[in-house]
């Protein structure tokens, strides 16, 4: 009996070592990884993703509105049918036209290979749909199939604007990044700040009070209100697609600008691109080629060139030209005029007016070439203009000092001498607006909550007098009324313009058969709502600008007539 | 006395626990109807957006009679001049 106690309490005391030690390797070697396992199962957090600002047009109206969207993945394990069948129920939704066999058997034959990878256990089988399309395919109630919540943005009026909005990408570790135009310039604020939630929750997914929570909020994107017009944007792009096809030109930019405060009012390019497929367009279309290309101005660059002459003191309005009897010996090459007429003792309104190049080589020389390098240098070309759009360049002046008498001539009547749109655009609003350097400027309010600020731009600087600016304009209206394109002009309206056809550098020399055309100008010449450039890229049906950029010019103005209240001053 | 005050502790504590199992379920419910009540406001401010493009609103002017006129007239206001006495 006592042998039996004995061998029974040993069993029991072995039990109780062999137990101590299985509770001692539970409770103090496993502790840690133990702890980290339960607290896994308990412990939930979750980013809060931060709703990105949308941006908005002068009226308020939306360019372009952030959307609910969905990401729909798979996880292989748990799909009930075959990947053929999920793939041919789901490949429809997921083309923009199902009626297309080739896209749809693309699209199928891609969802079937994803698919058909069993080793995984979550696939993204499509970003950003729609939610019209998430119902109907949760109606068609597959397993395996999921919904996540993303962000999408919303175009209302499609393709319009879009290389001054830009759109959202993905950077590398596969979070949404605006690129090009406002999307890019203005991502950070756009985008706002990721929040976080973290907290116990039960088996069920209810949060465990007790267990205490830590919050993070998330702070919105900031909407951002420009001084986009949509009416004026959307006549601007009618006129110009009109005129690109009446004309035979390869493509071609508006720009309209308030010369009082930099205020873009429209900028449009063709071709473009649609931000919500940007995916299938060239990245080439991405850029706008108002901030992003150079070209050389030709005759539009006269009237800075002129201003700087009158402002300078060198040339007065009547001031004749006496070299302008024929054409103008300088060095090896000889300067003509553009229809090879001349006109001895020409006055500088009509150099303007006739668009005289040896006349503008006379205020050139008049100038010297230090003199107008910082008279260019003031009107802003070869600089950046400082517009808040992604992607903006600016091709530099030869350096000062460096110009012998050639470069001298030909800059005064705008070759060899590149520059972008903008830059053409913010010179000759100095002299519409009085003599003042202005910075150009898309987005003027930014909001949030309750909450609203002006975007600051440096204050406008005096570049030449208002005299001078008030005769440059006087020159401008006349080239209107007498010069080349004065069949285009809408009789009774008080328009300062100039015209330019510029030929193109290629690899060194200038191409035979094409040529750019410009139109520059600003209405009313007094007190002006409005300034516009008009370019085209080698249009066919002309050769001089007068009968192709001109006419567009005043066909975009005469729907901005009306809407800006400007009426004939005759 | 300890018995009772012991089991007094521990029915309250159940009490407890069930309270905040319960404030969790309607904290959770209460989120996820905030979670829909957003899905819903943005699909409908979607909806708005879409109705109010220059391409819709062109379309039901259209519709409703309204044409861009074709021909502008200005009327010049004749200027006043000073009277004879």
């Amino acid at each position: 009996m006592l042998l039996k106690i004995r061998i029974l309490s040993i069993v029991f005391l072995l039990l109780f070592a062999a137990l101590s030690i299985r509770l001692f390797y539970w409770q103090v070697i496993k502790r840690a990884s133990l702890s980290d396992e339960a607290k896994n199962q308990y412990n939930s957090s979750q980013i809060i993703a931060a709703p990105r600002g949308n941006i908005l047009a002068s009226d308020k109206s939306f360019w372009v509105v952030r959307t609910q969207a969905w990401l729909i993945w798979a996880n292989p394990r748990q799909i009930e049918l075959t990947p053929r069948e999920i793939s041919n129920k789901l490949s429809p939704f997921f083309v923009s036209d199902p009626g297309d066999a080739g896209s749809l058997l693309a699209e199928s034959q891609r969802l079937e290979t994803i698919l058909g990878r069993g080793d995984v256990s979550w696939i993204a089988l499509k970003q950003k749909v729609n939610d019209e399309v998430k119902r109907n395919i949760e109606a068609l109630n597959i397993g395996g199939i999921g919904f996540d919540a993303q962000e999408s943005s919303y175009y209302p009026e499609a393709s319009s604007a879009a290389q001054i909005l830009g759109f959202v990408g993905k950077d590398e570790k596969g979070s949404d990044i605006g690129y090009f135009g406002i999307e890019g310039y203005y991502d950070l604020p756009l985008s706002g700040k990721p929040g976080f939630v973290g907290g116990q929750k039960d088996a069920f997914g209810s949060p465990i009070l007790l267990g205490g929570t830590k919050e993070v909020n998330a702070v919105s994107g900031v909407d951002l209100e420009t001084s986009i017009d949509k009416r004026i944007q959307v006549a601007v792009e009618k006129g110009l697609a009109a005129g690109i096809g009446k004309y035979g030109a390869l493509g071609g930019s508006v720009t309209v600008m308030d010369p009082a405060d930099g205020s873009i009012m429209a900028m449009a390019s063709f071709p473009s691109f649609d931000p919500a497929k940007y995916s299938g367009y060239s990245n080439s279309l991405f850029k706008n080629p108002v901030i992003s290309d150079s070209f050389e101005p030709g005759s539009i660059l006269k009237v800075a060139v002129m201003a700087a002459g009158l402002d300078a003191g060198v040339v007065q309005p009547e001031t004749s030209c006496d070299i302008c009897s024929g054409a103008l010996k300088v060095d090896k090459y000889l300067i003509k005029t553009w229809n090879d007429r001349y006109h001895p003792g020409i006055t500088m309104t009509d150099v303007i007016v006739e668009s005289d190049n040896v006349g503008m080589s006379f205020v050139g020389q008049k100038l010297g070439a230090d003199r107008l390098y910082d008279y260019l240098h003031k009107f802003g070309i070869g600089e950046k203009t400082g517009i808040d759009l992604q992607g903006e360049v600016a091709p530099k002046l030869r350096e000062k000092g460096t110009w012998n008498v050639v470069d001298l001539a030909t800059a005064s009547f705008g070759q060899g001498v590149a520059v972008t749109g903008i830059e053409m655009v913010r010179a000759v609003a100095a002299i519409a607006n009085g003599g003042y350097l202005v910075t150009p400027k898309v987005v003027g309010v930014i909001r949030s909550d309750g909450w609203e600020e002006k975007v600051k731009t440096p204050p406008p600087t005096r570049i030449i007098s208002e005299k001078t600016a008030r005769e440059v304009t006087q020159m401008m209206v006349e080239a209107v009324d007498r010069g080349e394109a004065k069949w285009t002009k809408i009789p009774g309206f008080s328009v300062a313009g100039k015209t330019g056809t510029a030929q193109i550098p290629v690899a060194g020399h200038y191409d035979a058969a094409n040529t750019n055309h410009s139109f520059i100008g600003f209405a009313p010449a007094e007190n002006p709502k409005f300034v516009m450039l008009v370019t085209l890229n080698s249009p066919q049906s002309s050769p001089w600008a007068a009968e192709t950029a001109a006419p567009l010019w005043f066909s975009i103005a005469k729907e901005l007539f009306p809407y800006l209240g400007v009426a004939p001053s005759q | 006395m300890l018995i009772f005050f012991l089991g007094a502790m521990a029915v309250s504590s159940v009490l407890m626990t069930v309270a905040t199992a319960t404030s969790g379920a309607e904290v959770s419910s209460l989120q996820k109807e905030q979670a829909r009540l957003s899905d819903q406001k943005r699909y409908l401010e979607g909806t708005l957006v879409k109705t109010l493009s220059m391409d819709q609103l062109q379309e039901k002017s259209g519709s409703l009679g309204y044409v861009k006129p074709v021909n502008l007239v200005y009327v010049a206001l004749p200027e006043s001049v000073a009277k004879l006495p």
